[in-house]
């Protein structure tokens, strides 16, 4: 069981991956906004982070960078829709770069990673 | 005898009462209007009795049909009475002559007396058989009356009539022609001076009068002619009269009266008029016209000439040649058609000679085209004969040079088309010599190749062509004559003996060595100012070096420059030393004429060259351009479309996400047998369907940044294919796999590599959906075609694209598939192309298509050694 904060602005997403991460024996917390994401990361010690790349106003770039500031050790998954981010994504820091999917495998095994790690 | 009764009457209604009582006395009345009143008609018969009744005017003067009072006195039958009926006021006043021709005047209106008493008078007079019924009722002498006959004997002449007393020159008589040509009445001019009544006016409205005339006949007693144009009134339009003055003497022999007798001629005078005039403009037409015309009389003397007869015969004027007979003219015996007019003048035969040596002279021969025809006279009598001489020297001499110049013209095509053939210039100027020398080119007998060596500044004597000597020449002259030689063959034929160096001509040609700068030396002068030079005396012409004129062996020779480019090329010299024909101005022109002809085909076929060079480059750099053109072109509306695509595939993947994520939730939680689980199943497909699109679709938008690593292309080949293993045993797709063992190197990203493989792969499974199960084969193959290049094929047996489909099969959204993009192929090929290479497609209809990707090798430096798999 692991603290996971999930980052994205679908609503709809949030829920799925709650309902998803939930199933699996996480504790999900959610964040709308990067900045919420960020004041979240601030105040808990999450074991991973998922975070979505394109939102509105900041972007998980963005938080990505603030939520190292707070936390040097912050591990991340990002989860996005784009593909085409993908082969810069080393250059982030963040664990690893999956492309959103209905098939919530890809993600779970990253997550098995990182918390194996 | 009843007595007729003619009333011309205006108004006989006046007195019809009148009338009715006459024909109560048993006369026959008849009602006429004085305007009828015809005096001929009016004439009657002998046995035929009448008394006409006729008007008088205030003036004692008779109105009848608008003639004068003078016409009453026509002459009329002895049975027909006149008389007069006169207002009652003037009845006295009737003038005398008036009241001589009438037989009676009674008043106007007419009562029953008077015309009873006049009608049984005339009954009287006939019965009394009066002789002279003529004669006036008045008592008259004999002499009035015989004057009064003598007046109507003139007075019936139609010409006009004066007669002039010679001494006081007063008009004695005047009959009714004349009274009426000059508009007065008798009384009017009878006794007056002849000069105060002009005979009209002239044309300067000033009165005309005779005096001249009659002097001249009063002082001659000869008849006097004077021919006027006069008008009777001023400013109208003028008439012509003949007028002749006759003298009349009396019993002393001395004129005493002068009779002018005055005829008109206006008719005469016009015709005459337009007669001379359309002679003067025959005679002008005549002689302005551009060809000789002579005309001769029956005897062959000439009558006409004009003067071209006079410019084509060489004389001064037509004077020498009028009067002369056709037979004795020395220059028409020199053109010999004298004997040919002749027969035209005594058979009737018309002349037609062309081109006839007319005259010659230092300067030029005249030519002439002679026609003569026989000239018929009204009698069907040959009267002479017209004969025109056309000068068609111009003509001749102009069709003389066309011919000549087509001539020219063919040979120059000829050697046109030959120098079209050759680039060589030597061969070029081979060519010219040839053309020079021979028969059908200018004709010289020889010619000299001086070429002009720029570099050491001489014109250096290369080769001729021409015979050594008369034996050798009669001998190839003889031969040429044989058959018709195209200029080809003559060419060829020359072009062994050209290279032949113990033909004299060619020893001769190999000893001429001229300095480019000699001033003092004809050929060099020639390359110098670029111009064609005779030489007639070469012996002592100071240009002409006794040692040239010595080597040619001829003392007369033409010598030209040829310039090709604008760069004298050479010069060449062409002579007749074998036939010691004469080298005319004329040869010397044909010769640069030549040349220069030369020089144009010659540059022209450079020039065609030299734009076909171009034509071509600017062939490949169009191809470039239009290669480059449609890469831009596809790039665009890959970028394009890929933008669009990206952007739609992004919001549309969210949602999807949470469609598909929830869809499989669902599905867990439900039971195995839940039908509601299979459903879930359906949706959780489908969405994962989508995002395969979607993946597609950003894969393409994707910028390309491919990795540059070294990759064995075989193990990648072979990792798609393993990855689709599972799905072609579902499929029973049969499968031949050939690829190397051993590393095939190339510079790439094995990714998107994998995913070209992967898609072709998935591909040929897709195709062979449509065939029966039995003859499913994918054949994946890897070689090195090359050391630079590998090929990687997979081939199915899905019966191959369509002909139309097959050329829209790499275009984006092109598919043939019920489900996908259509952006497979397009991905494909464009990381294909990222790589450095191709990818193409062979099509067997009704078999299978065969994709084959080629990228390059990893070159072999690279590789350090060898790439194994090839």
């Amino acid at each position: 069981m692991a603290k996971i904060l999930v980052v994205d602005d679908e609503n709809a997403l949030r829920v799925l991956y709650k309902h998803e991460l939930t199933q699996d024996g996480h504790d999900v917390d959610l964040a709308g906004t990067a900045d919420e994401a960020v004041a979240k990361v601030r105040e808990t010690a999450y074991d991973v982070v998922i975070l979505d790349i394109r939102m509105p106003g900041k972007d998980g770039l963005e938080a990505l960078t603030e939520m190292f500031a707070e936390r040097r050790n912050i591990k991340v998954i990002i989860n996005s829709a784009y593909s085409s981010y993908k082969e810069n994504f080393i250059s982030w820091a963040a664990e690893h770069y999956v492309v959103k999917s209905a098939d919530t495998t890809e993600l779970k095994e990253k997550i098995a990673q990182v918390l194996g790690g | 005898m009843a007595l007729r009764v003619v009333f011309a009457a205006e108004h006989a209604a006046d007195f019809a009462n009148v009338l009715d009582e006459i024909r109560g006395h048993g006369y026959e009345v008849q009602l006429i209007h004085p305007f009828d009143y015809e005096p001929t008609a009016s004439r009657s018969s002998d046995q035929d009795a009448v008394v006409i009744f006729i008007p008088l005017d205030r003036g004692g003067v008779s109105r009848l049909g608008g003639y004068q009072s003078t016409d009453v006195s026509l002459p009329r039958s002895a049975a027909t009475f006149l008389i007069g009926m006169a207002p009652e006021t003037t009845s006295d006043g009737t003038q005398s002559h008036q009241r001589r021709a009438l037989d009676g005047v009674i008043p106007y209106p007419p009562s029953l007396e008077d015309l009873l008493r006049v009608l049984s008078g005339c009954e009287a007079r006939l019965v009394a058989g009066t002789p002279d019924s003529g004669s006036p009722p008045d008592n008259e002498t004999d002499h009035s009356r015989l004057k009064e006959f003598y007046e109507r004997i003139v007075d019936t002449i139609s010409d006009g009539i004066r007669v002039v007393d010679g001494r006081d020159r007063t008009i004695v008589l005047a009959n009714r022609a004349h009274l009426a040509w000059i508009g007065k009445q008798a009384h009017e001019v009878i006794g007056v001076r002849a000069r105060d009544v002009p005979w009209g006016f002239d044309a300067n409205d000033c009165p005309v009068q005779m005096t001249d005339i009659v002097d001249a006949a009063i002082e001659t007693a000869e008849p006097a002619r004077r021919l006027i144009a006069t008008c009777p009134h001023a400013g109208r339009e003028l008439r012509w009269i003949d007028v002749v003055a006759y003298p009349m003497s009396g019993l002393s022999g001395s004129v005493d009266h002068v009779v002018l007798v005055g005829r008109e001629v206006s008719e005469r005078v016009r015709m005459e008029t337009s007669l001379a005039a359309e002679r003067d403009r025959r005679d002008h037409v005549l002689r302005s016209a551009p060809v000789g015309i002579l005309t001769t009389d029956s005897t062959g003397t000439i009558e006409f000439a004009n003067p071209p007869i006079a410019q084509i015969m060489g004389l001064e004027g037509t004077e020498t040649v009028v009067g002369k007979n056709i037979l004795v003219l020395p220059q028409l015996q020199a053109m010999e058609v004298a004997a040919g007019l002749w027969e035209v003048l005594t058979e009737g035969k018309p002349l037609h000679l062309d081109r006839v040596s007319c005259r010659t002279t230092s300067r030029r021969e005249t030519i002439c085209n002679v026609r003569a025809e026989p000239i018929i006279s009204h009698a069907g009598e040959i009267s002479g004969i017209v004969a025109v001489f056309e000068d068609v020297t111009e003509t001749v001499l102009l069709q003389r040079r066309l011919s000549a110049t087509t001539a020219d013209l063919a040979m120059l095509s000829e050697i046109g088309e030959l120098f079209q053939d050759s680039r060589d210039t030597e061969v070029i100027l081979q060519t010219i010599l040839v053309g020079v020398t021979a028969g059908e080119g200018l004709g010289f007998n020889r010619a000299f190749l001086l070429v002009a060596d720029h570099e050491t500044g001489t014109l250096r004597g290369s080769y001729a062509i021409g015979p050594s000597d008369i034996a050798e020449a009669s001998r190839i002259w003889q031969e040429l004559g044989k058959k018709p030689h195209s200029f080809r063959d003559i060419l060829e034929g020359y072009r062994e003996a050209i290279s032949r160096d113990e033909v004299t001509v060619n020893k001769v040609a190999k000893n001429l060595v001229i300095s480019l700068e000699d001033a003092q030396n004809i050929a060099s002068k020639a390359a110098k100012e670029r111009r064609a030079f005779l030489v007639t005396d070469g012996m002592n012409h100071p240009l002409v070096p006794r040692q040239l004129a010595e080597q040619l062996g001829t003392d007369s020779f033409v010598v030209a420059p040829l310039i090709f480019d604008d760069r004298v090329e050479g010069v060449i010299i062409a002579d007749n030393a074998i036939t010691r024909k004469s080298i005319t101005e004329l040869d010397l022109r044909s010769l640069e004429l030549f040349a220069h002809q030369a020089r144009l085909a010659v540059e022209r076929s450079r020039l065609h060259a030299e734009l076909e060079r171009q034509l071509e480059e600017l062939r490949e750099a169009h191809e470039l351009l239009r290669a480059n053109h449609e890469e831009m072109l596809r790039t665009e509306k890959l970028a394009a479309m890929g933008q669009v695509a990206a952007q739609v595939a992004h919001e549309i993947r969210n949602p999807l996400v949470a469609i598909g994520g929830f869809a499989r939730s669902i599905r867990n939680s439900l039971r195995e047998d839940d039908q509601n689980r299979k459903f879930a199943e359906i949706i959780v497909e489908e969405t994962a369907r989508l995002e395969n699109i979607l993946r597609e679709v950003l894969d393409f938008a994707r910028p390309p940044h491919p990795r540059r690593d070294r990759v064995d292309v075989g193990s990648v080949l072979r990792r798609a294919t393993e990855m689709l293993e599972r799905e072609l045993q579902k499929r029973s797709i049969r499968i031949n796999v050939q690829i190397p063992r051993d590393p095939v190197m190339v510079l790439g990203d094995a990714g998107r590599l994998r995913q070209v493989f992967h898609n072709l792969i998935q591909n040929a499974m897709d195709a062979m959906e449509r065939v029966d199960t039995s003859s499913r084969l994918l054949s994946i193959s890897l070689s090195c075609e090359t050391d630079r290049q590998v090929a990687v094929t997979v081939e199915d047996t899905g019966g191959g694209f369509e002909a139309d489909a097959l050329e829209h099969v790499f275009e984006p959204f092109f598919t043939t598939k019920s489900h996908g993009t259509g952006l497979g192929l397009a991905i494909c090929q464009q990381i294909v192309l990222d790589h450095g290479g191709t990818l193409s497609i062979t099509n067997k209809p009704e078999r299978g298509a065969t994709f084959t990707v080629r990228v390059p090798l990893l070159e072999k430096e690279v590789v350090n050694g060898e790439n194994p798999g090839c």
